[in-house]
């Protein structure tokens, strides 16, 4: 719960500074010695250097960037690493939340907070000092406390920093999700991604009818007494289904996100990162009033859509709506994020001793 | 005139469906001009055995090539003014980067920034920091006695298609959520690897002539990792860490979480630190 609230804390620095602090872009690369830096920085797609004597008063974001911080160079608040890459000697005064990157703590590195990972490597000099707790996480290990974050997101909630909070994690996991998804199931991703850009007025209305009409059909069902557990099974593959469709949409998002700075991400990456600005983005804008879930549900019927046209991602978009709609038959539809069975080995061994594919 | 109730709240709707429908965020993006050329020939360094090459880069392309006469060469192409490089003396060598200024925002497809560079045959330790960036780095044949990268979200490629000249001391990758293959790495004539990476795919690719024992440590966080040995060299790999899939192809021992192929020496030890994903062992 302690990691949770410190997570949530430095994500809420991240998710302010992508909203708000968007022009101090990749400022002063190659600062002057002894520069003093006022206020947040994020750094996306660049490299910073904090030479000898440099002083940045505020947090700071690093996205798939390169940050070097020098032995007598201070941050004097929290640093949340996406996707980049942190080298220090020097200090840090705040916590430090690494997702996906790589952070090398030198001799003279000295950090007073806590320092969280997930899914990154970070190394540490026996002579750095680090004065808060070191947690590094897989996402077999997240802990959440007595939250239930992974439920559908963005549930209600009185309080608005609290569902701020809480949109914050939920984007987060589902990052994390995605990451994993796409590390398992590139290639049908990538398929339910490019239905959606394919046909995506056609994709939309298939999620909308599908949403619509699938829990008429439960009810139906369900009336028969006899066939309840269908239902049941039917309600978690759609569950499902939204949830694959939201990630295939974050990894279209990525994947252009990627094409801005001349990248091209593998599928596990760019469903990651797209998948957590998308629920960021649209975890904020539900705290807005009245129509702030309408992105949502245009995400929710697009990517939905999607993963039914294109049967999980399990066959070339279908321009036929009848086949787009059979696969919402419950009993028919697979399971979509299952991990892929082991592979074997593809060459056969002349003098092997034991050969099997390993499952850690 | 006063205000019913009713108005009120009509007005309240009224402002608060517009405030759901204009939320807009001003992207900034990057100011262009026409290219322009930075030409760099850098003469080697005299009273040194070894000279020292620093590259810092944000979002570009990086192509570096072996073939200059001498320490480096060659040209940066660039439409960002503030994206004008800068060449700096540094102990033995020279840094090359390009110096930004405030509020510079996110690349498009319209922004240039192609390094087009070639190395010398002298001794260099090599350093090279770069953000979002492509890079095509061929190091055959050259003098890497020290070799470092650290890049964020990037797609890279660095070759060794023939022996590295001299013995390299170490070669140290660091790199965010990226896809890079480092291939021919016996050739690089190393003892010591080292390879830090957060969430991406990565092949580390071991052919080559390899010279003498190689101690390859792999730190790896979300990724997708392919290791490619050569048949008939001794190749260890031990793994620890989270939840990690692994798959061998070719003739491989497995004991527990070690992983041995052939047998002799030199011998490749490669430790593998993954939290999560899929590891190929292949034997090429």
């Amino acid at each position: 719960m302690k990691t949770s609230i410190r997570i949530l804390t430095l994500l809420s620095v991240l998710a302010i500074a992508l909203l708000i602090a968007v022009p101090v872009f990749a400022e002063s690369h190659l600062p002057q010695t002894g520069t003093t830096y006022q206020g947040d920085k994020l750094i996306i797609a660049d490299t910073f250097r904090m030479v000898d004597g440099d002083i940045l008063n505020g947090n700071l974001v690093v996205i798939g960037s390169t940050v070097s911080i020098a032995r007598t160079a201070q941050v004097n608040g929290d640093i949340v690493i996406i996707g980049g890459t942190l080298t220090t000697q020097g200090t840090i005064t705040g916590n430090m939340v690494i997702i996906g990157g790589a952070v090398t703590l030198e001799d003279t590195a000295v950090v007073n907070g806590d320092i969280v990972s997930t899914g990154a490597t970070l190394k540490q000099s026996p002579l750095a000092q680090v004065s808060g707790s070191i947690t590094e996480q897989t996402p077999a290990e997240w802990s959440f406390g007595d939250q239930t974050i992974l439920g559908f997101p963005f549930k209600t909630s009185s309080e608005y920093l609290t569902r701020f909070l809480t949109a914050c994690l939920e984007a987060l996991g589902l990052a994390v999700l995605a990451v994993i998804v796409g590390l398992f199931l590139p290639d049908q991703t990538k398929r339910v991604s490019d239905t959606i850009v394919r046909e995506p007025l056609v994709t939309g209305g298939v999620g909308l009818l599908t949403i619509f009409c699938a829990p008429i059909a439960m009810v139906l069902i369900t009336i028969t007494i006899i066939l309840i557990p269908i239902t049941v099974l039917a309600t978690i593959v759609l569950a499902l289904a939204i949830l694959y469709g939201w990630i295939a949409v974050g990894n279209e998002i990525g994947e252009r996100i990627g094409r801005l700075f001349h990248v091209e991400w593998p599928v596990p990456v760019a469903s990651g990162i797209g998948v957590l600005l998308t629920s960021l983005v649209v975890g904020t804008m539900n705290l807005l009033p009245c129509l702030g879930w309408i992105v949502g549900f245009i995400i929710i019927i697009l990517g939905l859509g999607a993963v039914v046209s294109s049967r999980f991602g399990s066959s070339k978009y279908a321009n036929k709506l009848a086949q787009a709609v059979l696969p919402i038959v419950p009993a028919a539809a697979p399971a979509p994020v299952q991990p892929a069975a082991p592979v074997a080995p593809t060459s056969e061994p002349t003098e092997t001793k034991k050969k099997a594919t390993t499952n850690k | 005139m006063k205000i019913r109730p009713i108005h009120a709240l009509c007005i309240t709707l009224a402002a608060l469906i517009l405030l759901g429908c204009s939320l807009t965020v001003n992207v900034p993006t990057v100011d262009t001009t026409v290219t322009r050329v930075f030409e760099i020939s850098e003469p080697i360094p005299a009273n040194t055995n070894m000279s020292n090459v620093e590259i810092e880069m944000g979002a570009g392309r990086l192509a570096i090539t072996p073939g200059a006469e001498n320490l480096v060469e060659g040209t940066v192409n660039y439409n960002v003014t503030e994206w004008t490089p800068s060449l700096s003396q540094i102990s033995n060598g020279v840094l090359i980067s390009q110096e930004h200024t405030a509020n510079v925002g996110i690349p498009d497809d319209t922004v240039i920034n192609d390094w087009d560079l070639k190395l010398g045959q002298t001794p260099i330790d090599l350093k090279i920091s770069a953000g979002a960036y492509e890079g095509t780095i061929d190091l055959s044949g050259l003098s890497i006695t020290n070799l470092e990268v650290n890049d964020g979200a990037s797609k890279a490629s660095i070759r060794f298609d023939s022996l590295n000249s001299v013995q390299m001391q170490r070669l140290t990758y660091s790199t965010g959520a990226s896809q890079v293959e480092l291939i021919g790495l016996a050739n690089a004539n190393v003892s010591d690897v080292t390879f830090d990476s957060g969430a991406g795919s990565y092949t580390l690719d071991f052919t080559g002539e390899l010279q003498q024992d190689m101690d390859v440590h792999i730190a790896s966080g979300m990724s997708d990792t392919r290791i490619v040995v050569p048949e008939n060299t001794h190749v260890i790999v031990e793994i620890t860490g989270g939840l990690s899939n692994v798959n061998p192809s070719g003739t491989w021992t497995i004991n527990g979480s070690t992983y041995t192929a052939g047998s002799g020496s030199p011998v490749i030890h490669i430790y593998v630190e993954m939290a999560m994903g899929n590891l190929t062992l292949e034997q090429k």
